[in-house]
């Protein structure tokens, strides 16, 4: 009868970018792409670019960064990692930058998460989303996943619909990252 | 019966929340997702595929406005401007589905309440312009006056009309349930007489406590369309927005009156059940106004 009483809106679209980044001993961390939707980016353009030269200069990504981004740790920067099945609490986020491409604005930040790759496989699963709902976070379609620093490490990696982290009464399902590495032999 | 449970259930778990608080900008942690992380409700695996569908479709919708607006300001074209128009009608009849709007008060209202559909659809006006009305108010009041209209001080102030409106919603839900179970006492002195009340309650004071929560869509909307300097564009845009919103809520408010018609028709057979629904309806819509109201205001208001 009242179907269509069950969708939801979100008031902020994020498209997300990560470059799983690797270093002699395994993996690093994730680096995060956002890149938002034009109209949410310019109530955060007009609110920070002081100047309105239409860049956020050094001063104005740390007033970005203050003023809206650091609440995000509240939500564990909509970021869900599993190490080996067992949940990773972010603990910190660095190397925020925040710029202005032609009106749209983009989020960039690393989150350190390190695992010592061995000679038996490990498994990685990173999800991104906002569970409030407030925000609703897709992968990018051109080019979501990035490696780097490859060179220690054998890995494999497959997109899938995590279940286990469905939101909204298994109403949303998020499309997440499972990430498979071990040392290179 | 059943069909009125089911109604109850879906409202409820879609819309326990008036407003979500911005995760970018809000100090206070919302609850909602506690709330809706919970295992104890889920919705079959076929929603999350159509879900999935909306969500493409809503950002498509906010692409093409913003796209639009643009567009607009360069050409001044009135062909796109009944587009504009277009879009953001479906826009903000989709917007109005998602949590908050005051979609389970409105039914709450019209359990309690013995209305008829047209003031169903008044209800749904007037929560739904209000709701857009109060947006444009707050941007426009800060614009002129420090010429600082920001999501965050927008927000700031949207608390207090939060815990107005909330708190107003309690009041009139409490007001609604002692009016309810003195009506029903004064029918009770009356033995075996039906006694029809008249009722005179007004449906304004409700839709006004409803909707002057501003709308967070409709804010950004508008914030956009100054940061082009076409705040018309803007104006017109949370214009069909708000038709579309009310569209929607009235559409609940419709559905509602409706389905308890329909159930009132099939118990008038039974003597006895007929004004047993009708008492426990009535009381159980009001008393759910004044709890959700009541939830509603200590949750901005301890946060």
């Amino acid at each position: 009868m009242v179907p269509f009483l069950s969708f939801s809106h979100p008031h902020v679209f994020i498209d997300n970018r990560i470059a799983v980044v690797f270093n002699e001993k395994g993996l690093k961390g994730f680096n995060h792409e956002w890149t938002f939707d034009e109209m949410f980016s310019s109530t955060i353009i007009q609110e920070f670019d002081l100047n309105a030269d239409g860049e956020f200069g050094e001063e104005e990504i740390k007033k970005v960064e203050e003023g809206a981004f650091s609440n995000l740790k509240e939500y564990e920067y909509f970021t869900d990692i599993k190490i080996n099945g067992h949940q990773f609490k972010i603990q910190k986020v660095n190397s925020f930058y925040a710029e202005i491409d032609s009106g749209v604005m983009v989020y960039e930040f690393f989150i350190p998460c390190e695992v010592i790759a061995g000679l038996e496989k490990q498994e990685v699963i990173i999800s991104v989303f906002d569970p409030t709902y407030f925000v609703q976070v897709m992968l990018a379609t051109e080019d979501p996943f990035s490696f780097v620093d490859t060179l220690n490490v054998e890995f494999s990696y497959e997109v899938f619909e995590d279940e286990g982290n469905s939101y909204y009464y298994g109403q949303i399902i998020p499309e997440a990252l499972k990430l498979k590495i071990r040392r290179k032999t | 019966m059943r069909r009125i449970a089911i109604l109850i259930s879906l409202l409820f778990v879609f819309d326990t929340v008036l407003a979500q608080d911005n995760p970018f900008l809000s100090k206070e942690k919302s609850s909602v997702e506690e709330k809706a992380k919970g295992k104890s409700f889920r919705y079959p695996g076929f929603t999350h595929k159509i879900m999935a569908r909306i969500g493409k479709f809503q950002r498509s919708l906010n692409k093409n406005l913003s796209l639009l607006t643009k567009r607009i300001k360069e050409t001044k074209s009135t062909k796109l401007l009944f587009f504009i128009m277009f879009v953001t009608f479906i826009y903000g009849v989709v917007h109005a589905l998602g949590p908050g709007h005051g979609k389970t008060l409105t039914f709450s209202y019209f359990l309690s309440e013995e209305t008829n559909i047209k003031k169903g659809i008044a209800v749904g006006c007037i929560i739904g312009f209000l709701h857009a009305t109060s947006a444009l108010f707050l941007v426009l009041l800060l614009y002129f006056t420090i010429k600082k209209a920001h999501l965050n001080n927008i927000e700031e102030m949207s608390r207090t009309i939060k815990l107005v409106s909330y708190a107003l919603i309690a009041v009139i839900g409490l007001f609604l349930l002692a009016k309810k179970v003195y009506d029903i006492r004064k029918r009770r002195g009356f033995k075996g007489e039906e006694i029809e009340i008249q009722n005179t309650q007004s449906i304004i004071p409700f839709a006004i406590a409803v909707g002057l929560v501003p709308c967070t869509g409709s804010t950004i909307v508008l914030l956009f369309s100054l940061s082009l300097g076409v705040l018309k564009i803007g104006i017109i845009s949370i214009i069909f927005m708000a038709l579309g919103m009310a569209t929607t809520i009235s559409i609940v408010g419709i559905l509602t009156i409706l389905a308890k018609s329909k159930v009132k028709k099939i118990l008038s057979e039974k003597s006895n059940g007929y004004s047993l629904f009708q008492n426990i309806v009535s009381v159980l819509g009001a008393f759910l106004i004044f709890m959700l109201g009541a939830i509603l205001f200590l949750g901005v208001y301890a946060g």
